[in-house]
């Protein structure tokens, strides 16, 4: 499989990949950081919740731009392509939805609040 | 389909329609008698001995539940005393969880995908076979215990340092323990088969976006279990090396953490509500499209909702520990997927009531518990909401207020589906229908029973009742909601109890069924009822997601298969595109023997830790004999 079907692949299911990605790694963000933010009222927290919610909303994107039947070699695989594209590029929205509720949440609390 | 053949030409293609049934009917056959019965690997026996094993269970659970409402009934009630009491408690829930709910929905996929996706077996069906003996044995465990006065008493969850071995004295937490250990096996073995079988065996022409909803349900909650389920195996495999050796896992005066524990069983133990519920909604999508007569409306976020619902399970998992001290800043971040995930539970139940409203309802029982699905589910999905706020969940936590949440989800979310399936698909896997009238009564007495069952619990649980509490006083202003409560059981049992009479009587005299009796659109009813041990005398070929709607005449197949030896087409993972003819194993004693020994091995080492060691090795024989050529067709690769 050559670099750039690769490429397509991966911006084709990156809705699935990417946006649920950053919002698994931000869960864990969510436990390590609040002791920062509390020491140092940096707010890491959400700005690490709001950087999430860009990149699985252009993961997103991404998805929803690649799933141009065109690109695909038969139409049966073009509509399977389609579908996958709008697929991840509607979960991406879900995931974005949480990452920005997550940063919201970050905003009200300190992280001193036990 | 091409194919190199070295030897005479006993491939399908040219074959008239009854001697390819004969010739097919005589390589996949189970042999009657107990052998037989013991040896076979075929996908519609083995599911069917799930979804009865799965439902003996749920009655006897329903039994214990029977038992904690009659001793909640009044007051000071000594019907029962505190430490049966515990024990009952701790079995409903374990048995409800990991002996009915996970169980029962994997036996319906063991039997309905293969057929759905248009193939001849389950992947690795000698696994199938030996993950039912494995599950078997496990229940019969519990019970076994129960019925000797020595079954757990710590909870479905069994946290420590309750069942640790400083308060858990003798083997009850050791039996929950390797019960956990036995269930999350089966569930393992089925889960891998689904994948395999979902990915690789799907009919010609079943690309992404053709796969029936139920099926990709199935995917996303093999994925779940595949994921979730070893945290519970590596939390009750240290509980055990807690007990047992002395190590220290959850000892924090030896550098252990009770937390660990909490943290390892919720983040299995939540995915696992989803493990239950995914199912079933792929249940009602695929049911509700005969009975709206119309697609389901909005398959893709459908399926949409089903992925994002699996992925974000494994991200709400501390919202069951708000009470347990962690940064409140970390806990709004559960907070937060807990009401993200309401958007995809949403969107489906739009979807739903979507195709309901534009297509032509059918008001036949399986639409009925559809109907009662959405209606309770919803009721627990608020109150799902509502205790995702740390702190609502605060006030209401270990009360009444939970039970009814999680029963307004599990049974409403789940059991309501299941039910439904099991008049909808009884004349597939019986060849005759069951009764519409008992139907429809049980489906009326269930709901009403269960909503005057468990919506009370909600006020009960705001008015400070705890859960796990054997009885009460009598100046506490909790008995006469308790009296009515269990009153209204009655009716849910009265219910449950049609139900099963109905099945009963129906497997033995029911109707006989037709082969589409509901005019269905998945590949299921494209076969006889009951199917034949092939399922399909040829493949069928797939041009649109609804093939028993769209074909024009007749449906397309595929041909080229042997006849002499268990073979099944093998496709691409995206477009389904036919790659391979693959083998499929034949019927064996050796998973039952494999059963056997690995629960010797199992049983053993709640005892001694060597159960381990010499355990091993008779598994190991049986492993050899599992895997060494038979001398058949099939070992041609």
């Amino acid at each position: 499989m050559s670099t750039s079907r690769i490429a397509s692949h991966l911006l084709l299911w990156a809705g699935l990949w990417l946006a649920p990605l950053v919002w698994a790694v931000n869960m864990q963000l969510g436990q390590i950081l609040p002791y920062a933010d509390c020491r140092s009222q940096l707010h890491a927290s959400a700005i690490a919740s709001f950087i999430g919610s860009m990149i699985a909303a252009l993961a997103g994107l991404a998805s929803w731009r690649s799933a141009r039947p065109a690109s695909a070699e038969t139409a049966a695989s073009g509509e399977t392509a389609s579908f996958v594209g709008v697929l991840s590029s509607l979960a991406a929205l879900v995931f974005t939805f949480a990452l920005l509720m997550q940063g919201i949440a970050s905003t009200v609390l300190t992280g001193c609040e036990r | 389909m091409k194919a190199n053949i070295t030897g005479p030409d006993t491939r399908d293609t040219d074959l008239e329609r009854s001697q390819l049934r004969a010739e097919l009917a005589e390589t996949w056959k189970t042999p009657r008698g107990l052998w037989g019965a013991l040896a076979t690997v075929d996908h519609k026996i083995i599911g069917r001995r799930y979804i009865l094993t799965a439902f003996v269970f749920l009655a006897l659970g329903g039994i214990l539940a029977a038992l904690m409402r009659i001793q909640l009934a009044q007051p000071e009630e000594r019907l029962i005393g505190p430490d049966r009491y515990n024990q009952i408690f701790t079995m409903h829930g374990a048995n409800m969880m990991f002996l009915f709910a996970v169980p029962v929905m994997e036996a319906m996929a063991v039997y309905l995908v293969p057929l759905m996706v248009g193939t001849r077996n389950i992947a690795f069906p000698r696994l199938n076979a030996f993950s039912y003996w494995i599950y078997l044995a496990g229940g019969a465990l519990l019970w076994l215990s129960f019925a000797l006065d020595m079954a757990p008493d710590v909870g479905w969850f069994a946290y420590v340092p309750l069942s640790g071995p400083q308060y858990g004295a003798g083997k009850r937490a050791d039996i929950w323990a390797q019960m956990i250990t036995f269930t999350e096996l089966s569930a393992l073995a089925v889960a891998v088969e689904l994948v395999v079988t979902i990915f690789k065996q799907r009919a010609p022409g079943m690309t992404l976006d053709r796969i029936p909803v139920f099926v990709w349900a199935m995917l996303v909650t093999a994925f779940l279990v595949i994921m979730a389920m070893p945290a519970i195996m590596v939390a009750s495999t240290s509980l055990i090396l807690d007990r047992l050796v002395g190590t220290h896992f959850y000892n924090p005066a030896e550098g252990g953490d009770v937390l660990l524990w909490q943290h390892l069983f919720w983040f299995f133990g939540h995915p696992e509500v989803y493990i239950i519920f995914l199912p079933a909604a792929g249940m009602v999508s695929t049911m509700i499209e005969p009975f709206a007569r119309r697609p389901a409306f909005g398959y893709l976020a459908l399926v949409m909702a089903l992925i994002a619902t699996g992925i974000l399970s494994f991200g709400l998992w501390v919202h069951h520990m708000f009470v347990a001290g962690l940064p409140r800043l970390g806990n709004s971040f559960f907070t937060a997927s807990s009401m993200a995930i309401a958007i995809p539970a949403g969107i489906q139940i739009f979807c739903w009531l979507g195709t309901l409203w534009d297509g032509k309802p059918l008001f036949a029982t399986p639409l009925l518990f559809i109907i009662g699905f959405i209606v309770t589910f919803v009721i627990g999905g608020l109150t799902g909401v509502m205790v995702a706020s740390v702190p609502f969940d605060t006030q209401v936590h270990d009360t009444y207020f939970v039970v009814a949440h999680f029963h307004y989800v599990l049974i409403g979310g789940a059991v309501f589906p299941l039910l439904g399936a099991v008049h909808y698909w009884f004349p597939k896997i019986t060849g005759r229908m069951m009764s519409e009238t008992l139907g429809k009564w049980s489906f009326w007495l269930i709901f009403i029973g269960f909503n005057l069952t468990f919506f009370p619990m909600h006020i009960l649980g705001l008015q400070g009742m705890p859960r796990r509490i054997y009885t009460y006083q009598p100046d506490m202003p909790w008995h006469g909601m308790n009296l009515f409560v269990s009153l209204s059981a009655i009716i849910l049992v009265a219910g449950f109890l049609l139900f099963f009479l109905n099945a009963i009587r129906s497997a033995r005299s029911g109707a006989a069924a037709r082969d589409n009796p509901w005019d269905a659109p998945t590949l299921e009813w494209a076969t006889a009822s009951p199917p034949p041990s092939y399922n399909f005398a040829r493949i069928p070929a797939v041009s649109s997601s609804h093939p028993l709607w769209n074909r024009s005449d007749i449906l397309a197949v595929a041909s080229g298969l042997r006849t002499d030896r268990r073979e099944l087409v093998v496709t691409s993972l995206v477009t389904a595109e036919p790659q391979a003819r693959e083998a499929s194993p034949r019927n064996s004693i050796w998973p039952l023997w494999a059963a056997i020994a690995t629960t010797v091995m199992l049983i053993w080492s709640i005892f001694s830790p060597w159960a381990v060691v010499w355990g091993s090795i008779p598994i190991a024989i049986t492993l050899i004999g599992w895997f060494w050529p038979k001398g058949t067709p099939e070992d041609e690769s």
